[in-house]
């Protein structure tokens, strides 16, 4: 009845979605262009006339998107869409799309490995057995557990890596300290943001802060490590004005006292002091590789270089401005705990006036009672100002890190689980073919064959299936190791340790699935096989 | 607006809709203008939640689209009610009435 309507627009909606769209589209159009017509000839402009127009309408796009919804088959277009939003998503990230096929495959592999110990379990219950196996099927099983050993292998593999990783993240030092730094945002408000007001609020700020007990010292930078903060970075180079091209480095905002308080130490030089706050000579303190890069020959100490502007405060009335170096550090892991392409530039507070900014105090004591001290001198100072986001440092550097901690526990789950289903895809290969050849090795027995050719049978077998599918997951595990490149600090795709470690697990753990089997072989009594016949 | 409510504005929209076009062929705004004439302003329908009706009731096949010229001089999809549609507007009627006699039972009991 009303059927056939709602299949053709189902049809529609699934495969002539383009002329629909068009269609609504101008069909809004024509309806804002009428709508607008009436306010025209009713006295206003064309301009207001239409935004009076789509208001009136309800606006243009949420009125395509509520049509789209209300469609017959919008569900299963979102359904589609959802699809190969993800399947772009998977070829993106050709890693992870292996690691879901792999784990498909194992699941696959799993189902096949527990039948066959299911059927396993149950023929060796049976007291007659007389149909001799036809061999294809003992052979198409053993085919599959070579499989599952190889992805097993490629699991581990990738697993193994990925720990390895870990284990380098986690002791990549960031070159400050975090032990005991306590870190808050705060905004100075606009009212402040005169140069001179900025200075003296930022100032008293600082003093505050440092007053309280159990304080040992407070500092204030424009970025926190590794926090989300857009990065902010200046061009530099020897020569006024820039060559085209210029490489860029990080550039950091700091107060007084903000290395020491982070525990940095100097390479050369002095920290900033209260009196770098002139814009016609800025101070700077780089890193040690902008140092080298620039003065490869020398001490970088008093030397001057020409760095852009955009982002500083806006005393400076130039495109470029000249900096002097006063100190050098060390390279600290300010932006990214593993990559790390930038030199490091650090100015005055003062001078760059940046808002919000983050501060940094060092201290012995619990954050809960400091931080409501904390919050009491900045109320004192300016009682409209707040304070947020306080947390330990710790916590920026620890999430850092946890994104792959998170990755890496994933893959080593799966990856032991992968190495328990193989193990028992081998058991349940091996338990079966010796409970379909009872007969046969019933009558070796009784011709004089001992336990130990039995057993060695069985294990050769066992084993047999293992290096095959060792041979072949370590062929693709070296060919697709790049794929995780992109996880793997400090650690080479092809790391030979890792390779080694995995194969022998595998190898482990199918010696001891062959066991069984094999004992049971060696079970096999000659009365009992002759007796079936 | 709880579900029910809205369930049944949308049952009465679609009657309302189809009345419209059951008395002539009109698009959108029109229909919207129409409402808001013939019910003096009770019912100010928005173009905007008067086009998923619309479209809603076209895939359904009670309504027919068809891009056609307005009197201004402007292309626009005009839509008219087919055989189907009346059957459904004489349904929606019944029902309709049916509804109308129950609240005012409701209303008037004791």
């Amino acid at each position: 009845m009303r059927l056939l309507p709602r299949l053709a627009s189902l049809w529609n909606t699934l495969f002539r979605k383009e002329r629909l769209e068009r269609d609504l589209d101008d069909e809004l159009r024509a309806a804002v262009d009428t709508l607008a017509d009436r306010h025209v000839a009713g006295g206003m402009d064309p301009a207001t006339a239409r935004r009076a127009a789509v208001a009136e309408l309800g606006g243009v796009e949420q009125v395509k998107y509520e049509v789209r919804s209300s469609r017959i088959g919008a569900g299963l277009d979102l359904f589609l869409l959802d699809l190969r939003y993800a399947w772009r998503g998977l070829r993106k990230a050709p890693g992870f799309a292996a690691v879901i096929v792999v784990t498909l495959a194992l699941g696959i592999g799993a189902n096949t490995a527990i039948f066959s110990m299911v059927r396993a379990m149950l023929s060796s219950l049976q007291l007659f057995w007389r149909t001799p196996t036809p061999p294809v099927r003992h052979r198409t099983r053993g085919a599959l557990v070579v499989v599952q050993v190889a992805l097993s292998l490629v699991l581990l593999i990738g697993a193994g890596l990925l720990v390895r990783a870990f284990i380098e993240v986690l002791r990549v030092d960031p070159g400050f300290r975090s032990d005991r730094q306590l870190t808050f945002r705060i905004a100075i408000p606009s009212r402040h943001e005169y140069s001179n007001a900025f200075n003296v609020f930022a100032r008293e700020l600082q003093q505050r802060i440092a007053a309280l007990p159990g304080v040992t010292s407070v500092g204030a930078i424009s970025h926190l490590p590794y926090d989300d903060m857009p990065n902010w970075s200046l061009l530099y180079g020897t020569e006024t004005p820039l060559p085209p091209n210029p490489p860029s480095a990080d550039t950091r905002a700091i107060s007084t006292d903000l290395l020491q308080t982070l525990g940095v130490a100097l390479v050369d030089g002095r920290f900033f002091t209260d009196e770098d706050d002139n814009p016609k000579n800025v101070p700077a303190i780089v890193d040690e590789r902008l140092a080298k890069e620039l003065w490869p020959d020398r001490s970088a100490l008093g030397q001057q270089f020409t760095t852009s502007v955009a982002g500083m405060s806006a005393n400076i009335g130039a495109p470029t401005t000249r900096l002097s170096v006063v100190g050098v550090v060390r390279h600290l892991r300010l932006r990214s705990l593993v990559e790390d392409f930038r030199p490091e530039l650090f100015l005055p507070w003062r001078i760059a006036q940046r808002n919000p900014m983050a501060l940094v105090v060092a201290t012995e004591r619990d954050p809960a009672g400091l931080t409501a001290e904390i919050r009491a001198a900045v109320a004192a100072l300016d009682s409209l100002v707040a304070i947020y986001d306080v947390r330990p440092m710790r916590a920026y550097v620890e999430e850092a890190r946890s994104a792959r901690r998170f990755t890496m526990l994933l893959a080593a789950m799966f990856a032991l689980l992968a190495l328990t289903l193989t193990s028992v895809g081998v058991y349940g290969v091996l338990a079966y073919g010796v409970a379909q050849r009872r007969h046969e090795i019933g009558v070796r027995r009784a011709l004089g064959a001992g336990t130990g050719d039995l057993m060695r049978d069985v294990l050769a077998e066992g084993l047999g299936f293992t290096m095959l599918g060792c041979a072949s997951g370590l062929a693709v595990a070296a060919a697709s190791a790049k794929l995780l490149q992109s996880q793997l600090y400090g650690v080479q795709p092809r790391d030979p340790a890792t390779f080694i470690v995995a194969v022998a697990l595998i190898v482990v753990a199918s010696a001891f699935a062959c066991w069984i089997p094999a004992r049971r072989a060696t079970a096999i009594s000659p009365m009992d096989a002759l007796r079936s016949d | 607006m709880s579900k029910r409510q809205t369930d049944l504005m949308k049952g009465t929209l679609d009657l309302l809709v189809l009345k419209t076009l059951a008395l002539e062929p009109r698009h959108g705004v029109g229909v919207a203008d129409r409402i808001g004439q013939i019910t003096r302003g009770t019912f100010q329908v928005k173009p905007g939640s008067l086009f998923p009706a619309l479209h809603r009731l076209e895939q359904e096949g009670f309504i027919a689209g068809e891009w056609s010229e307005t009197p201004e001089g402007r292309r626009a999809k005009y839509y008219r009610i087919t055989a189907a549609g009346q059957r459904q507007l004489a349904a929606e009627r019944k029902n309709w009435a049916r509804i109308v006699v129950a609240i005012a039972q409701v209303l008037e009991a004791e």
